[in-house]
């Protein structure tokens, strides 16, 4: 077999490079598989991009031990996205985030405890935090920028409320969507 | 909250100190202005003997650092003579890990670790990477375990954020060094970056704003420094199935992960032991730097984890080290441990002066790297048609007289040539500036590669002398994978900024692609800056627009 191996790579080294002509084909988009049954959910802007908040998708961290427990006696997953697990619905008693699909590159993203508001100005942080119910962590005031805790099951709502806000110029959730990793 | 934290404290060292384990509680700092925004937990660990002493035995070993056997021939070092350590072990120095979570209770790292402003968020610690990259900086010398560290009298702060949500908090909590938890952090190593994406990553503003804050403000005004791999992503399985991709280019190169456009960061490349590109080290225009990371068939001697789950086999008889840690995560804390000996050789250095100091110093591999061609007549790379288009450059000398290349940046870190000229350094560069210049003319991009769209804006008035050029383009093209960028400076210095058949096999709609060169650094910044844009394949898919660019020259 080992000398077989040796005759059949000598043969192809002595093959020119130009005799493998180029065949033209490129590959096609690659995308997270969403049933048609399940696409359905309110639009959202997310600065350029376009999601549907999906009315009946969850998704669940398996860092929990309650919420692992839970997904593993589920038999609902349709995709993992680093350590969540995203069920075609939800499970009860289990504590599950939004799923969003992004209409552009056709994937999930799933919403985080976080939301982030661009303000006209950025000394109304804390009366806006007030009022909506939120706890503000991060401004970036070079980007007139504010960040606030909120719990994710309450962003789709709290989005339209603030976008109707004369103090908000831009409302954007914290998504898990591309996550950086070890090198 | 405050007091609930201290009681905590008080209960976690109480209740540890029976079972002879500390655990320091260091959660109540207040991070933004005053604000209860404490997202880290407590570190946990077991006090571990410190009384050895001795030769390391696996010092000999690391070749990185110094490989005695054949010297410049294979397993080509960094130049650190352990004569050096003599003068500068990185003492006085901190380094922050933005990583996985740290085992904590390794006796090589353990005393080097600052147990005390260390995070550790979330109670879910992953293991294995941290670790060994931790270790590259700073595991112990001399106290007969293991090898020793680049700098190995620096001191390691730790912060699992790959651990858990990315959350701008979480990435705030770990980058800025305006907390009291970081303000003495020196240097920055992020061994981090994203997995291959077929679709555009955004450019994230935030953390660009959390390091530029941290090199303006850190190390009280001088700028603090961060080093970033460049990426793992030459090589994927999802550019090895067409022919339309090329074992030549890379399938994600490091501008396609959007952090490495942030003018602030210094990133770094992976050799392997013959001094070559390692085959999976991302490469591009933003590449400062080469520094070994190990692979093809030789991997990097660190510590490994004890105490925390990690995928690499320990080196026989030798528990808690490892011969298999590779990566540009690899070439990464190597080169922040030489920054680290560097900062305390000339402590009044700004962050600028060491990558002057450490672009000036470093030494040019892989002398004869070929470039890369397009037929264009058959679309094919580097077959032998008659008219091609270059689409990866060799190594370019620019007007600066400095030689870059974007497998190797401007090459491989010299420890020795760096403290030595660092040592002689007396006058701090001028304060950086930046200046934009904007280009909003809408222009067809021909399905064609002889026919590329050129356009030229002038240099931007206010900045001389060029350190990095940041250019955004607005796009909409069928099939983003064909393009490729190119940008020539008025001095005549081409930079390929992307390069094509790569992963990105989708359409864009007025997408603002961000991406860096550090090419043309040191030249003069005035006059015409032409860019390029190449459609490398002709197909069914048809034009694309370049609706608008802009160019910002960083520099002084």
């Amino acid at each position: 077999m080992r000398i077989l191996t040796l005759v059949l790579s000598g043969l192809l080294s002595l093959v020119p490079l130009t005799a493998c002509a180029f065949d033209g084909k490129k590959p096609t988009v690659a995308q997270d598989p969403l049933p048609s049954h399940l696409k359905a959910g309110k639009q959202i802007r997310i600065e350029n991009s376009h999601y549907l908040v999906l009315d009946q998708v969850k998704a669940y961290n398996t860092d929990n031990k309650e919420n692992q427990r839970a997904v593993q006696s589920s038999n609902a997953e349709i995709a993992r996205k680093g350590s969540y697990s995203i069920q075609s619905k939800a499970i009860p008693n289990a504590n599950g985030r939004p799923v969003v699909w992004n209409q552009t590159t056709q994937r999930y993203a799933i919403l985080l405890d976080e939301l982030g508001l661009v303000l006209t100005d950025n000394s109304t942080a804390e009366a806006i935090a007030q009022q909506y119910g939120m706890a503000l962590t991060v401004q970036i005031e070079r980007l007139n920028r504010a960040y606030f805790k909120v719990d994710a099951n309450l962003i789709p709502d709290l989005m339209r409320q603030l976008q109707q806000d004369i103090r908000v110029k831009a409302v954007m959730p914290s998504l898990l969507e591309n996550s950086r990793q070890p090198m | 909250m405050q007091k609930i934290a201290t009681l905590s404290c008080l209960l976690i060292l109480s209740a540890c100190s029976e079972s002879e384990e500390e655990s320091i509680f260091s959660g109540s700092s207040p991070l933004n202005n005053g604000r209860d925004t404490e997202v880290c937990n407590a570190i946990s660990y077991a006090k571990q003997k410190n009384n050895t002493s001795g030769k390391d035995p696996l010092l000999a070993y690391q070749w990185h650092i110094l490989n005695n056997s054949s010297p410049g021939l294979i397993k080509q070092d960094v130049n650190l003579q352990y004569s050096l350590w003599n003068e500068v072990t990185g003492s006085g120095i901190k380094v922050a890990v933005i990583d996985s979570s740290i085992d904590y209770n390794h006796p090589d790292l353990q005393s080097n670790l600052d147990l005390v402003n260390s995070c550790q968020f979330g109670t879910s610690p992953s293991g294995g990477h941290a670790t060994s990259a931790a270790g590259l900086i700073s595991s112990v010398k001399d106290n007969a375990l293991g090898g020793s560290g680049v700098a190995p009298d620096s001191q390691i702060q730790g912060f699992n954020t790959l651990d858990v949500d990315p959350t701008v908090l979480n990435w705030e909590t770990s980058l800025s060094t305006a907390s009291s938890r970081n303000r003495d952090i020196d240097v920055f190593n992020m061994s981090l970056g994203y997995p291959v994406s077929t679709t555009p990553i955004p450019f994230d503003s935030n953390i660009e704003s959390f390091i530029k804050q941290g090199t303006e403000s850190g190390r009280g005004g001088l700028g603090a420094l961060y080093f970033k791999a460049a990426g793992n992503n030459f090589d994927d399985a999802r550019c090895s199935m067409y022919q339309y991709h090329s074992d030549f280019l890379p399938c994600q190169s490091s501008v396609l992960d959007p952090d490495n456009n942030i003018p602030y960061l210094m990133v770094v490349s992976a050799l392997n032991a013959e001094g070559t590109r390692a085959s999976y080290s991302s490469t591009g225009s933003n590449i400062l730097f080469s520094a070994p990371g190990g692979g093809d068939g030789v991997g990097i001697i660190t510590t490994n984890d004890i105490n925390l789950a990690t995928d690499m086999d320990d080196i026989e008889g030798y528990e808690g080290y490892t011969d298999e840690f590779t990566g540009t995560s690899a070439a990464t804390p190597i080169t922040s441990g030489i920054s680290a000996l560097i900062l305390q050789a000339n402590p009044n250095l700004g962050w600028r002066d060491v990558r002057d100091i450490m672009i000036r110093t470093a030494d040019q591999v892989d002398a004869s790297a070929p470039a890369v061609v397009i037929g264009n007549t058959d679309n094919a790379v580097n077959s032998s048609t008659a008219s091609t288009t270059t689409v990866k450059l060799d190594w370019q000398d620019n007007a600066a007289g400095l030689s870059y290349h974007n497998d190797y940046g401007f090459g491989r870190i010299n420890a020795v040539n760096a403290v030595e000229r660092a040592k002689g350094y007396t006058t701090n560069l001028p304060a950086l500036v930046s200046a934009t210049s904007k280009n909003s003319s809408a222009e067809t991009i021909a399905d064609d590669i002889s026919v590329p769209l050129s356009s030229r804006l002038s240099a931007p008035a206010g900045v001389t002398t060029v350190e990095s050029v940041q250019i955004k383009l607005t796009l909409s093209h069928p099939y983003i994978s064909d393009l490729m960028v190119k940008l020539t400076s008025p001095s005549g210095t081409e930079s390929i900024l992307l390069t094509p058949r790569n992963a990105l096999n989708t359409e864009i709609q007025n997408y603002e692609l961000t991406l860096l060169s550090q090419a043309f650094y040191g030249e003069n910044a005035a006059g015409s800056w032409q860019l390029q844009i190449y459609d490398t394949h002709s197909d069914t898919y048809g034009t694309g627009t370049l609706h608008r660019w802009s160019m910002t020259v960083y520099g002084h």
